[in-house]
């Protein structure tokens, strides 16, 4: 495989007419013999090793969590915002690479915008996350790309109902009643099984949520080093303050 | 004789007198005069050849704008619960008509009309191409498009077109939401939106229809009383317009469905 890639490389070298920068026109993401696409399930890999984040869908909202770890204290956690909005009605957040979730975020609110100038209307949760699977299979089939390092949960509020997505590296995506990615994500999705009830509400739900990423969490948690987004059934998503997240905080006496 | 001139002369001639003119007598000479001969002529044929370039002669104007090509007319209305559109069914090529049923008026879904006026190849092709994306929105969306979202659609995909514009004139009419709020939408060729509430009227005949739905338009109407105001004042206007008539068509839709009648007008 390594001397194909060479021959590859050398030949297109030798071909003059090529410009520089776009001699990579097979893809990178090729099948393996037992019919995995090893990229994949190394951006995988690169997604559980990233910080937790977890989310659940009450009957009457969607709430999303994440740790904050920050790696030094001299680091301003004021300008890190992991919990991102798409539009007024729509969150996401993210584990794995940070870098690759910004570039998925702006190319996911481009869409959004493109469907809100075309229909006047928000952009249901289940088609943004049908678009942002699209863009990251576009990059397991194209030539000089990698997979995105990210797999995000989509939390939003639309005519169907509350809707929690996870959008992953292979571009697959699926609705969750409650889920956990990244670091300890088997442990907490076992918490969450026990706990989970489909008539929750949203208070219930925020509360079980931090209590679930209590249980990985490494050291002490505060309202710095977790964020909390919630949308209920007023359809506008919202990041909570940190003095709301001390509120919880307290109020489950860790 | 000399007595009556003598009269008058005394009378008038002593007030009248002729003007003391001292005039100076011109004696040009011939090229002078030639010249200026030559110069008036130029003036006028200058004159007549730019007259018969602005505004050519001919017996009666053929079409002042491509709008009136095909010739057609829609107005709806909006009631209680309930909204009514109708159109006239001719397809004509300048003054000939060609055919008595050409429909101008569409189903979107069951809350949704969408008519047009104005060239009938751009009627046909946009049809086309709104089945097209609405066929596509309910397979991705796996719900009915509602009649505002539609309308903001057809705005969009006429002004994609904006250096280059379908001429038409779109009419949206359609019950909004879970109470049925009756909603209606015109807009220009390349999607300006009105959002009327009362009653919205397009097409060659328009003026004649603005005149009698305003003169017969009622708030909160009933279905029945809707169709008896909208097939009137439709059929009054078509009466006015050449390129309107022959054959019409009314659609009354309110929640429990569509219902479509046929109207006989005036077949010329």
């Amino acid at each position: 495989m390594l001397n194909e890639f060479s021959n590859n490389t050398i030949s297109l070298f030798l071909q003059k007419k090529k410009k520089k920068g776009s001699f990579f026109n097979f893809s990178l993401t090729t099948f393996s013999p037992n019919g995995k696409l090893l990229q994949i399930e190394h951006a995988l890999k690169a997604v559980e090793s990233g910080a937790t984040s977890l989310g659940i869908k009450a009957s009457n909202g969607v709430v999303i969590v994440t740790e904050k770890k920050l790696p030094t204290t001299l680091i301003d956690e004021n300008s890190v915002k992991k919990i991102q909005k798409l539009n007024d009605g729509i969150g996401v957040i993210y584990s794995g690479l940070g870098p690759d979730y910004r570039v998925l975020i702006s190319k996911a609110r481009k869409k959004s915008q493109q469907y809100f100038k075309q229909y006047n209307e928000i952009i249901p949760v289940n088609i943004i996350s049908r678009k942002v699977a699209g863009i990251m299979q576009e990059f397991t089939q194209s030539g000089g790309v990698r997979p995105f390092g990210v797999s995000l949960l989509v939390a939003g509020y639309d005519h169907n109902g509350p809707q929690l997505f996870q959008v992953d590296p292979s571009g697959s995506f699926w609705a969750w009643k409650a889920t956990a990615i990244g670091k300890n994500s088997s442990n907490s999705k076992k918490f969450l099984e026990k706990r989970y009830k489909p008539d929750m509400e949203i208070e219930d739900a925020i509360n079980t949520a931090i209590l679930t990423l209590k249980e990985g969490f490494e050291g002490e948690m505060d309202e710095f080093n977790i964020e909390v987004g919630v949308i209920t059934n007023d359809k506008k998503f919202r990041i909570l303050e940190p003095e709301e997240v001390k509120d919880y905080i307290s109020e489950l006496n860790l | 004789m000399s007595k009556k001139l003598n009269f008058l002369e005394s009378s008038f001639c002593k007030v009248l007198r002729p003007p003391q003119l001292n005039l100076r007598i011109i004696k040009p000479s011939s090229m002078a005069v030639f010249a200026f001969v030559l110069f008036a002529l130029f003036i006028v044929f200058a004159g007549v050849i730019y007259d018969l370039i602005v505004e050519p002669p001919s017996i009666g104007v053929e079409y002042v704008s491509i709008f009136q090509y095909n010739g057609s007319t829609i107005v709806a209305m909006a009631g209680k619960n309930c909204v009514a559109i109708a159109g006239d069914t001719r397809f004509g090529v300048r003054n000939q008509t060609v055919a008595l049923d050409s429909n101008r008026i569409f189903k979107i879904n069951n809350r949704t009309l969408f008519g047009m006026t104005g060239l009938n190849t751009d009627i046909l092709t946009l049809r086309e191409s709104f089945k097209f994306q609405m066929n596509l929105y309910n397979l991705e969306e796996e719900r009915e498009i509602s009649p505002k979202t539609f309308a903001h659609n057809v705005a969009q995909t006429l002004y994609s077109k904006r250096f280059g514009p379908y001429f038409i004139t779109p009419i949206i009419a359609g019950l909004e939401g879970e109470d049925y709020t009756p909603f209606l939408c015109a807009t220009d060729l390349i999607g300006a939106m009105e959002f009327p509430k009362s009653f919205v009227v397009a097409g060659t005949g328009e003026e004649s229809l603005m005149g009698v739905c305003e003169t017969f338009y009622k708030e909160n109407m009933e279905p029945d009383e809707l169709f008896e105001v909208i097939s009137q004042c439709l059929l009054a206007a078509v009466d006015r317009d050449a390129l309107s008539g022959w054959g019409s068509v009314v659609h009354v839709l309110t929640k429990d469905g569509i219902t479509t009648k046929r109207l006989r007008t005036r077949k010329d």
